[in-house]
């Protein structure tokens, strides 16, 4: 009997799961300076950053954001505890605009508190926790910058410990786009996540997280490149021995908690304690054997060395008139770098500009400290492989039409002559003979009575 | 579609139908895909050379060089030329299915268009169906359907070197047919005027029909004609089965100008010395053998007269 379908049989179906990774590179071009800024007249239509006018997060496009070739990228919000009711600092008299911003970062972070660390028994929200162990208590971030990254790329979570977060630390505050590259001030401190994928916390309502930890700074060449003699290990225990050895100016090692990246949801929460986290005790001491008016590498290291920092973040405090170099404590008083405001040409510290820009403004000159994120996201992939087995007697004729002269099989010239036939396409049929998919094979694969085929089609979903 | 990568490995590149989306989007279980089939769509085999000089290794080269497309999603597109299982091998002619216009003036297509018409209503037969009180060949009645012209196709081997008073073997029998025609235009009809049923009806509104020999005996039957000279037939050598059906119009071309005002063009047509003026839409309607997989695809234009 001739036959055009063949049926499978139970072992010929089998299922898979398989997750895939894609390595999703965002280089702070992009975040800015490629693009115009939104406020820049004249250049809203060639803009990648998309503002609101609720002005509760700032949205970020791989193109200008009225293309639709544009790509979603994430977005950028700020966000800090209720706890600042009882601040002095932020007890003070506020324009209507700083007391509406107020209300909105309040509430952006009950927000995200709420989705990604949960309830209490009490049915509080709970804040988010320095280390992951909520019911010890501990810090807090109470100030809290958040990334939230599209599903685009984000798609089903972020692979673990593959999480970097290149940050400008330096002195130089980007005022504008002429200016803003993050490499001028060539101090530069790594944000990641590296050893989360065996050391990660699953006590948050929107699946697993990890700890963000600062673990490098470096200092860039010209061309922005790191050149470390002695790269940073943090498991080698001779590393300080080398380091110091190697009379390495320009790279340095540290190991700071600076937020919380949750794979899942594609939320990066990074408290401002990541860009500078200073000890005025040191400052003092720094600042008395060597200071730097800006980003001078010479004296700042030298300071650095001279200030016993080996091993700590060099940081750059501002002060109103020029650059001071000290080292980064371990936990130390949060002195922030400052933030810009474009609009009015003022600098903020950044815990000022956390208390006193509105979350657009904060969220920019967070931006323009991004030097690159780079990260893995997940795909899962649920696969179905149909194994087609074709037997040496199965489709060894064709009723394509030019198969044919009168009849006649073309590839044949006595009835000894094997029947060839060349497969270029796998329909997939239901029972009722509806093509349901469909597998074409990159080149012609002949059957003749000879070979027996196995075709492995896979659908994923 | 563009082609896929031939310059490395084979590689395998599979999609679902928008057939097969439609049914996991509708989650109620139809989506069970049990069984499969292989095809050669862009093989032509004119091109393997059983003389070639150089020997065997070369006969299928310029085949095997064939570049191919990627895959199409639309399910109506792909697997027009299937591959056929038959456990012999010693076969060298398979069936084929042709129109067959020599049965009698009725099963002719239109001359004058190299298809069948199908006027869509009354008015339409009218003017298409008589030149000088004569029935015009190739006319199918859309409305009447008991009247006017009818589509049949035959059957077997179409060669002059086996005899049709040969039995052809009964796996080369074709004992189903599958008819696809577009749902809007026109439902397939018996001779006698009964109504096909249709077996389902795909997201581009292509209605199958799935007639066999056993349960379909108004549409589909063997060919008993052995004659040899006899000039009714259009298949030289040994027959198996024949299918016979008209078109009844849908209503909305029956009674709506909306798709041929979407779809179709305008003409004229000079009837026992008057003009008029008609719409007309081109459409194909598919006959398939369900077992030899041998197609056919038969040019109907569906025409209305303004």
């Amino acid at each position: 009997m001739a036959t055009v379908f063949k049926t499978f049989l139970n072992d010929d179906i089998a299922t898979t799961r398989t997750l895939l990774h894609e390595a999703i590179p965002v280089h702070g071009g992009i975040v800015h300076g490629v693009y115009p800024e939104p406020d820049e007249p004249g250049k809203q239509e060639e803009t990648n950053i998309k503002n609101y006018p609720h002005k509760m997060f700032q949205s970020v496009y791989d193109y200008p954001y009225l293309s639709s070739s544009a790509n979603h990228i994430f977005d950028l919000t700020v966000g800090y505890a209720a706890a600042k009711d009882n601040d002095e600092a932020y007890i003070h008299p506020w324009t209507n605009d700083q007391q509406v911003s107020h209300k909105k970062k309040q509430k952006i972070y009950y927000q995200m508190a709420q989705v990604l660390v949960g309830h209490g028994i009490e049915g509080d929200i709970l804040l988010f926790d320095e280390d992951g162990d909520i019911l010890a208590g501990g810090d807090k971030y109470e100030n809290c910058l958040y990334i939230s990254i599209a599903r685009l790329l984000n798609k089903d979570e972020v692979k673990k410990g593959s999480f970097f977060l290149h940050l400008d630390v330096g002195p130089n505050v980007p005022v504008s786009q002429a200016n803003s590259d993050p490499l001028q001030s060539n101090y530069v401190l790594l944000v990641t996540d590296e050893g989360s994928e065996n050391d990660y916390r699953v006590n948050s309502p929107a699946g697993d997280y990890g700890i963000l930890r600062a673990r490098t700074w470096s200092k860039l060449d010209s061309n922005g490149e790191v050149e470390c003699e002695v790269p940073y290990d943090p498991n080698d225990p001779d590393y300080a021995a080398r380091w110091a050895a190697s009379s390495d100016d320009n790279c340095g090692g540290v190991d700071d908690r600076v937020g919380l990246i949750y794979y899942q949801a594609g939320v990066i929460v990074l408290s401002p304690h990541a860009f500078l986290n200073y000890d005025p005790a040191e400052s003092s001491s720094s600042s008395g054997s060597g200071s730097s008016s800006d980003s001078d590498s010479g004296s700042g290291l030298s300071a650095i060395e001279s200030a016993g920092c080996f091993g700590k973040l060099p940081v750059v405090v501002l002060n109103a008139n020029n650059s001071e170099v000290g080292c980064m404590a371990e936990h130390g008083e949060f002195e922030p770098v400052i933030v810009h405001d474009d609009s009015t040409g003022a600098s903020f510290h950044i815990d000022d500009a956390f208390r006193e820009l509105d979350i657009p403004t904060i969220c920019t000159g967070f931006r323009k400290r991004m030097v690159r994120m780079a990260f893995n996201n997940t795909t899962e992939l649920n696969s179905t492989i149909y194994f087609c087995r074709v037997n040496h007697n199965d489709f060894n004729y064709s009723s394509n039409p030019t198969y044919l002269d009168a009849s006649k099989i073309r590839v044949k010239d006595s009835t000894v002559d094997a029947p060839v036939a060349y497969i270029t396409t796998i329909g997939l049929y239901s029972a009722d003979n509806e093509l349901l998919a469909v597998a074409k094979l990159s080149e012609a694969l002949r059957k003749d009575p000879t070979n027996e085929i196995v075709l492995r089609v896979r659908l994923d979903y | 579609m563009a082609f896929l990568d031939n310059s490395g490995d084979i590689i395998l590149d599979a999609v679902l139908t928008d057939t097969g989306r439609m049914r996991l989007a509708k989650g109620d279980g139809s989506f069970k895909i049990t069984k499969y089939a292989l095809a050669d769509d862009e093989i032509d085999y004119s091109l393997y050379d059983s003389s070639h000089p150089s020997g065997s290794a070369y006969y299928d080269l310029e085949i095997l060089m064939s570049p191919i497309l990627e895959a199409f999603t639309n399910n109506t597109s792909s697997m027009k030329s299937k591959l056929i299982s038959i456990p012999r091998t010693n076969l060298l002619y398979l069936p084929v299915i042709k129109l067959n216009e020599m049965i009698d003036a009725s099963a002719k297509m239109s001359p004058d268009y190299r298809a069948f018409l199908c006027a869509v209503d009354r008015d339409s037969e009218d003017v298409f169906g008589y030149v000088n009180n004569e029935p015009r060949a190739g006319i199918l009645h859309g409305e009447n359907i008991n009247a006017g012209s009818y589509c049949r196709l035959d059957q077997g081997l179409d060669t002059t070197e086996i005899s049709p008073r040969f039995t052809i073997d009964h796996d080369l029998v074709e004992t189903q047919y599958i008819v696809e025609i577009d749902n809007r235009f026109g439902q397939l009809v018996s001779l006698k005027g009964k109504s096909a049923a249709v077996s389902y009806i795909d997201d581009d509104n292509v209605a199958s029909y799935y007639l066999s020999l056993a349960t379909d005996r108004d549409f589909v039957r063997e060919n008993t004609e052995r004659d040899a000279d006899i000039r009714t037939q259009v298949i030289d050598g040994p027959r198996g089965t024949l299918i016979e059906f008209r078109l009844r119009s849908s209503l909305e071309l029956n009674t709506s100008r909306y798709l041929f005002d979407k779809l179709g063009s305008e003409a004229t047509i000079e009837v026992d010395g008057t003009t008029f003026s008609f719409q007309y839409i081109d459409s194909i309607v598919r006959v398939s053998g369900a077992t030899t997989g041998y197609g056919v695809d038969v040019p109907v234009r569906f025409v209305k007269v303004t």
